[in-house]
């Protein structure tokens, strides 16, 4: 347990130091563009370095290592920086903005094709050569791999441009006031539901093939025949019996899947101008802003990193198997 | 590969995503002869297919089809190359993982598990936005750069298990040479394995790549397929309007039915390589 | 649970027996026909300790799981019936009605007791799981269990708290047992139910199979590959090959004096000492494949002692003494003497 946290925070370390060298040692290094930039429209190199100073947080005539170290400090208290394309808004102050956002949008679609993924998954899984399972199959071994802008795309094209059924963008309609109102949460929900549909539907496919193979291999260890030979019930066998082992192993799936779709909502956010963090991290890149967007990778890295961890904490809690043996 | 055609012949489906594959195949090395003229132009904006325009026109009146046939080169042979790198990089650092072991084996292990923990897209968003990226090859090593984890801990488990096999002792026992065990003796049993997952590394490499010109993140160059899609949504605006529907879904077409054929075909592979499976 | 079936659990008449006849199970593939049992005729008297000995793939197992109807798939019964007292023809009742005899009326224990639970739930709440399945009362349900898992050596209270993973094989099999016997069956049946375990465990479950036949009116079948271990604890003792009954009589006679040759070559197969257990197949020649129609007796390809006749000829099962039966022309032709 302890040595599971250990390498959770070396990861996070890791990456922080990753990201602070990927921004400066890379040929393109921002500050030093930015620096030169502002040289040449004709600042001083006094105005243009504490310009760059201000905007960074960094001096880039001070050793790199120094500058590593303030960032670190600067981190440790929660500073991510200072947004360039939002001036006088901290990088984190823009990320508290987004991320409910994301959170909302990300785990309604978790959630969704979870749901639905395991359902029909299990009864394909069951019945194997059934209805489900030879209508199903090559749809989600299809949809389980493509991208989630190419469903995005699509849906955008058909439901919000060719029927106009649902808005374009936005998290919520234009004079709706926010607030725990009917017409907010409404108009929050009609805006969510095509960016959650892309997700969900690329999705969806995974979670049907793993449950499918996971239910068909749990109905053929030994102890479903003797639950049948004590005369168990149907129902009993399903609920007791199948469904607690064969989602056993999903499970850390789907608390992976929460930090890597934080990653993958960049596409769709783009597409539905969704205001999260996606849309947050493309607008920065988009505008050269290096902070905001150093700050983003950070934080969906971290999250990954997290739900890697609760991943695996919560699977020793689930499964009695491993929970006592080798936690320590 | 003699085994290949009794499974390909055994399904309908395998044959017809064999062709899919080659079609797409012959479409990026020839395609673009096809046009050398050109990408030819009509007048009219957004004309529904005809003889002419078999998937219709763009928002400037150019053969869609056309596009999608020139666009093919650039986007498939950036992702066979990524692949290759990909399953490259995978391969040797899982050999030498797994082959060579101790503290080599940890640290490698270690920038592994580091690789895999990365989040894909924001990693090449971020990457793509700090080094300028021009050129196949420059976009084949960024698209590669944390694809190769997951193969890099099969390959390693794979090693793992096999010099542990009478074959490979007896060889070290030879003092045959570490070349000659690896090459000869390892190499040739994961060959399957690496070329099942060269196909599917081709189609990941596909949506990273149409990704980030989606985004705009790369220098636009000429036509593909990712162009087309970003165009879509920036500077055409066509995905606003209705009557652009055979130049969105020309691209997402063409991107879907790579897909359809890649893993289709990987299950027919899995079939010659593996038919003590595939019996069952 | 909206119906239930009422099975009444006073102690039958007298019938409580099984009356197996003219049994054929079959495994159907496109390509393949695959008879494992061929018109099996088999009586299981109320009390008695039934061995059924034979090599793997002689049909053994198929014939417990076709009493306990749970065929695996594509086995199916293609003829025959089997007759459980007043329940009927355990072939035809409906399936609901044979799920409620299967761990009430009927149990089986099976080799692999190492995975026989669940994994993921307590041992109390998989007891719980067969009187609610049964329409019995919880509470009582563990009383029972407390008392039969320490009639097993066992300590009630840990055992029911525990997950499977956390007992040995010998616990696990031992847990099985009591798990079987939960709802007083009146047949159960044990599929080689020590050949997974150690020496020492396998004696600790045969020496509690006997004082199980002491405490309850059950009757057992117990199948095996090895002669010794039911040789010394069943009442009769039916030796199966290629899917048929070829000898069935008193254990004792049948160790005496076997009258079938493949009887006498496992008799011979057991090894002088009681030592670690042996597979039997220290018999010449392999059994035969039942996906092709076999002509004349199935074992004369391997019988030292086959005669012209046994080619052609398909022996039924002939009384030979006094509840002794085999199926060998030879062994007729030596009681017609």
């Amino acid at each position: 347990m302890v040595r599971r946290l250990g390498t959770a925070v070396l990861m996070i370390f890791l990456v922080v130091t990753f990201t602070f060298f990927l921004l400066r040692l890379m040929p393109g290094n921002p500050t030093l563009i930015e620096y030169h930039l502002l040289l040449k429209q004709g600042d001083s190199p006094q105005a243009a370095l504490q310009y760059v100073n201000a905007l960074y947080g960094v001096n880039i005539h001070s050793p790199l290592f120094l500058q590593y170290l303030s960032y670190l400090g600067d981190l440790a208290h929660g500073n991510l920086g200072t947004s360039v394309l939002y001036p006088n808004t901290t990088v984190l102050s823009l990320v508290a903005a987004a991320l409910p956002w994301t959170v909302f949008s990300v785990g309604l679609a978790l959630t969704v094709s979870a749901i639905f993924g395991i359902l029909m998954g299990t009864v394909a899984g069951f019945k194997r050569n059934g209805l489900v399972d030879t209508l199903l199959t090559p749809v989600a071994t299809v949809l389980s791999g493509i991208p989630n802008y190419l469903t995005g795309t699509v849906f955008l094209f058909v439901f919000a441009v060719v029927l106009a059924w649902l808005p374009q963008s936005g998290a919520y309609g234009v004079g709706v006031r926010p607030g725990f109102n009917v017409p907010f949460l409404g108009s929050v929900f009609v805006h969510a539901a095509l960016p959650v549909v892309s997700y969900a539907v690329t999705q969806f496919g995974g979670w049907y093939l793993l449950m499918k193979s996971s239910t068909a291999s749990t109905l053929g260890q030994e102890f479903i025949v003797g639950a049948r030979s004590r005369g168990l019930t149907s129902s009993q066998v399903i609920y007791r019996y199948v469904m607690p082992n064969s989602l056993l192993p999903l499970f850390t799936n789907f608390v992976l899947a929460i930090g890597f779709m934080f990653g993958g909502s960049v596409f769709v956010e783009s597409i539905f101008s969704y205001p999260g963090l996606g849309y947050l991290l493309n607008q920065a890149v988009s505008n050269r802003d290096y902070s905001t967007m150093e700050g983003l990778f950070l934080i969906i890295t971290v999250a990954v990193i997290v739900s890697n961890l609760a991943a695996d904490l919560a699977y020793i809690k689930l499964d009695p198997r491993i929970s006592g043996e080798d936690v320590l | 590969m003699a085994r290949l055609w009794p499974v390909l012949k055994s399904r309908i489906s395998y044959l017809a995503a064999a062709a899919l594959l080659l079609m797409f195949a012959l479409m990026a090395i020839f395609g673009p002869m096809l046009y050398p003229h050109g990408i030819p132009q009509g007048s009219q904006f957004y004309a529904p297919p005809s003889w002419r325009y078999p998937l219709g026109t763009d928002y400037a009146g150019a053969s869609v089809l056309a596009e999608i046939i020139v666009g093919s080169r650039y986007v498939l042979f950036v992702a066979a190359l990524a692949a290759c790198f990909t399953m490259a990089i995978g391969v040797i650092v899982g050999l030498a993982s797994g082959y060579v072991g101790g503290l080599t084996d940890t640290v490698l292990m270690r920038v592994t598990d580091f690789i895999l923990t990365i989040p894909t897209y924001p990693l090449l968003i971020v990457i793509a936005a700090v080094v300028k990226i021009s050129g196949p090859i420059p976009m084949a090593i960024l698209l590669s750069i944390n694809g190769w984890g997951g193969m890099a801990r099969a390959v390693r488990s794979m090693v793992l298990s096999l010099k542990r096999r009478d074959f490979v002792e007896a060889a070290r026992s030879l003092e045959l040479g570490n070349g000659h065990i690896v090459g000869r003796q390892i190499l040739p049993l994961i060959m399957p394995y690496v070329i099942m997952h060269l196909i599917l590394a081709v189609t990941s490499s596909i949506y990273g790549e149409v990704g980030l010109f989606f985004l705009g993140l790369v220098p636009i160059q000429g036509t593909n397929w990712g162009v087309m899609l970003n165009f879509a949504f920036s500077a055409s605006g066509a995905i606003y309007v209705p009557s652009s529907v055979f130049y969105l879904m020309a691209p997402v077409g063409a991107i879907v039915l790579v897909q359809i054929g890649s893993v289709t075909f990987t299950k027919a592979l899995d079939e010659v390589f593996n038919p003590q499976i595939s019996a069952l | 649970m909206a119906r239930q079936h009422p099975i009444t659990t006073e102690a039958s008449s007298g019938a409580g027996a099984l009356e197996i006849t003219g049994l054929s199970v079959e495994y159907v593939t496109k390509r393949s026909r695959t008879r494992v049992i061929d018109n099996l005729t088999l009586t299981l008297q109320p009390d008695e300790m039934l061995g059924v000995v034979g090599e793997s793939g002689c049909g053994k197992s198929t014939l417990a799981y076709s009493i306990m109807r749970m065929i695996p798939p594509p086995g199916r019964p293609v003829a025959g019936a089997i007759r459980f007292g007043r329940h009927g023809d355990l072939l035809s009742v409906p399936e609901l009605y044979m799920n409620r005899l299967r761990g009430d009326r009927i149990a089986m224990i099976f080799q692999g007791a190492q995975s026989v639970f669940n994994p993921v739930r307590r041992i109390g709440r998989q007891v719980e799981d067969v009187f609610q399945a049964h329409g019995k009362d919880r509470r009582k349900g563990l009383e029972r269990a407390r008392e039969l898992l320490k009639a097993t050596q066992l300590d009630p209270g840990r055992v029911l708290k525990s997950y499977p993973h956390e007992m040995s094989g010998g616990m696990r099999q031992r847990v099985a047992i009591a798990m079987a016997l939960l709802l007083d069956p009146e047949i159960l049946i044990l599929d080689e139910p020590t050949s997974a375990l150690d020496v020492v465990s396998q004696a600790a479950i045969l020496e509690l199979l006997v004082e199980i036949r002491q405490r309850f009116h059950v009757s057992l079948i117990f199948i095996t590959h090895d002669f010794a271990v039911v040789s010394s604890h069943a009442d009769r003792i039916a030796v199966m090959y290629a899917g048929h009954i070829v000898e069935i009589g008193r254990a004792d006679e049948i160790f005496r004096v076997p009258r079938h040759p493949y009887t006498k070559g496992l008799i011979q197969a057991i090894p002088n000492i009681r030592g670690p257990l042996r597979d039997i197949r220290a018999m010449d020649g392999e059994p035969p494949d039942l996906s092709k129609e076999i002509v004349g007796c199935p074992f004369a390809p391997r019988c030292p002692e086959v005669m012209d006749a046994c080619r052609s000829y398909k022996p039924e099962l002939l009384t030979i003494a006094p509840g002794h039966e085999a199926a060998c022309i030879r062994a007729a032709m030596a009681e017609a003497q």
